[in-house]
């Protein structure tokens, strides 16, 4: 239970309006994640408190006055999770991730405020829903070729996925509160950190090749979206490299935490430990996409397509590595988590060689690093329409090596083909086997995003929650923003997705 | 319905001690007593990153000057502001200066409100 003054701190502090209720089997989930924590760490139970909550923020917050730590496990954050990582496993079309990022996109811009430009994304994501439904045979059905396999079913109802959020959130409260317990497995998740972070043996006039962190990169657009270059702020990399060391390693050792939790949870539905391993490693990558997209949402140019946008690199590449580390520490010393030491030791040592030698032969870093080439990409094009053409070789070989792999990393979106970028190019595509719908979902969308926030001309707090209320309620808003994905569910599209709203907001949706 | 405007502020926690002493030094400068300076902060740590040292207030009259002052230094360490007014909330999360025109909108509303 959740003391008097914790509750009034969160409700003036907290600021959010809820999506769902939180349900029955949530409840036993999130209560079973927290269990696990404190058999870890006892001593923290009376200082390490928990509250579920289901927000259209989708993420989660560790809130902290004093001594007192509250750790708010947002349930819509599990949720996307879960969606993106079903589709994946199903090999699904990247149209329906796409539909999800506009979405998630809308939620927050309505939570923060922003009506027109939330209706406006939900809108847009109708469109292009629309036509790639014209492109089937039956319409209005749309098509939804998936690869199904039975497993994913039993991996959801253990709600693996939430008891691991809730767990990593619990950690970070471990972690200002300082419990000695639960050292041991947070060393060993720091130990397996630091083992694959520099590259060995790779020198460059003294400068050791570092996996996990790329600088800041500013895009800089001007005179109506065109491109100016970018700027790399490597000597911010070098001033902050204490911070950003500490804050990974913070998110690894909850990280650590957090796959025990998951573990446990899919031990217990027999889930094969091979597919568990390849899922954690996905997962933590379809967080950082949604991490982005909630950095990057409130930096697009308003109002006009000339700005600077700042991306900061993702940690994927320090928790990829450092979770294939820490489960063969797991393997070896089972004596750090013997729950869930006997699950482990039935994985093959031959994935985790495999991915071992990913880290050896920095393919593990290139993969972490898409999400910000991806990004950037999506960035550029919603602004500037198109990209210019690459450099030549000549470009980089006439650069000092320092300076050579970060500007191969600065530029490397320039490469991505458009179809990354511009989703519909992918409505007619043979369905793929080796399809990755979340990285293409997530840049298409990000293109589009761009793209509505530069054309937006209304300010948040123009068009006000009354305008749009029925009832007293915001309900029906709130449902149309969704109508995408309920569409997307029922296989049928609904061109009365808009339920009369749209006579609000058609002065603001300029037809193309 | 309550009329209770709440502003929140928030910066990232390394500039926490920065704020609290420039809020103090504009309070002074407005001649106001010490039971309006910024108290404890609450520490958020968002999943998507840095943790941030947030304050809620209640958007009184005398608060408007030192918040309107304080506006420069909050777009300056990258925080962010929240106004909930009767279940209405604006979130300001990427402060630019042309925002301001905004900020002093709603603290005229406060204002009035008020009066």
């Amino acid at each position: 239970m959740l003391p008097r003054a914790s509750w009034k701190l969160v409700k003036a502090n907290l600021h959010r309006r809820p999506a769902f209720r939180v349900t029955r089997k949530e409840r036993v989930a999130i209560r079973a994640a927290r269990e696990m924590v404190l058999r870890l760490a006892p001593s923290a139970a009376e200082r390490c408190h928990l509250l579920p909550i289901s927000s259209m923020q989708w993420s989660s917050v560790t809130m902290g006055v004093g001594d007192e730590s509250i750790a708010i496990v947002d349930l819509e954050q599990a949720n996307a999770l879960s969606f993106f990582m079903a589709r994946t496993d199903w090999l699904e079309h990247p149209i329906f991730t796409y539909v999800e990022f506009m979405i998630r996109a809308a939620e927050v811009l309505y939570d923060d405020g922003d009506l027109v430009l939330a209706y406006r994304v939900a809108h847009r994501a109708n469109r292009r829903l629309q036509a790639y439904a014209r492109t089937g045979t039956m319409w209005p059905n749309i098509p939804r070729p998936q690869a199904i396999n039975a497993d994913l079913p039993r991996f959801m109802e253990s709600h693996a996925v939430l008891r691991g959020i809730t767990a990593h959130e619990l950690a970070h409260v471990m972690q200002n509160i300082g419990t000695c317990e639960a050292e041991p497995i947070f060393d060993a998740a720091e130990e397996a950190y630091h083992s694959a972070k520099y590259e060995e043996g790779r020198f460059a006039e003294g400068m050791i090749f570092n996996r996990y962190s790329k600088p800041d990169i500013i895009q800089k657009f001007v005179n109506g979206g065109f491109y100016d270059g970018d700027i790399t702020l490597g000597v911010r990399l070098a001033e902050r490299d204490n911070e950003i060391t500490r804050y990974q390693i913070n998110e690894v050792q909850a990280d650590a935490i957090g796959l025990i939790a998951m573990t446990e949870a899919a031990a217990s539905v027999d889930y094969d430990p091979e597919k568990l391993f390849r899922i954690s490693l996905s997962n933590v990558e379809i967080t950082e996409y949604l991490v982005a997209l909630r950095r990057i949402l409130p930096r697009l140019p308003r109002r006009t397509r000339d700005g600077h946008v700042l991306l900061q690199d993702s940690t994927l590449s320090a928790r990829q590595s450092t979770i294939v580390r820490f489960v063969q520490i797991l393997r070896d010393r089972p004596e750090l988590a013997p729950e869930v030491a006997a699950y482990w030791s039935e994985l093959s040592q031959s994935t985790i060689d495999f991915f071992e030698e990913w880290i050896a032969n920095s393919k593990m870093e290139q993969i972490a690093r898409r999400g910000s080439i991806l990004a950037r990409g999506g960035i550029h094009f919603g602004l500037a329409g198109q990209f210019p053409p690459y450099p030549d070789e000549d470009y980089f070989r006439q650069m000092p090596p320092q300076l050579r792999g970060d500007a191969i990393f600065k530029l490397a979106h320039l490469r991505v083909p458009s179809n990354f970028f511009c989703i519909e190019e992918t409505y007619n595509e043979e369905h793929d086997p080796n399809s990755d719908p979340v990285p293409r979902g997530f840049s298409s969308a990000l293109r589009d995003l761009a793209d509505l926030s530069a054309t937006e001309e209304t300010l948040p707090g123009d068009v006000t929650r009354t305008a749009i209320l029925r009832d007293g309620k915001d309900a029906r808003f709130i449902e149309v923003l969704r109508s995408a994905r309920t569409q997307v569910v029922n296989r049928e599209i609904d061109l009365n997705w808009s339920a009369g709203f749209d006579c609000i907001f058609s002065r603001y949706i300029r037809a193309i | 319905m309550s009329k209770r405007i709440i502003i929140s502020i928030a910066v990232p926690e390394t500039d926490e001690s920065k704020i609290s002493s420039i809020w103090r030094e504009l309070r002074v400068a407005e001649g106001l007593p010490s039971d309006n300076d910024l108290g404890a902060p609450l520490k958020l740590q968002n999943f998507d990153a840095a943790s941030m040292a947030q304050w809620s207030l209640n958007a009184l009259p005398v608060v408007a000057p030192i918040l309107t002052a304080i506006f420069g230094y909050l777009i300056a360490a990258r925080g962010e502001l929240t106004v909930e007014r009767n279940g209405e909330k604006i979130t300001m999360k990427n402060l630019r200066p042309s925002q301001l025109k905004q900020l002093l909108k709603i603290l005229d509303e406060v204002q009035e409100d008020s009066d």
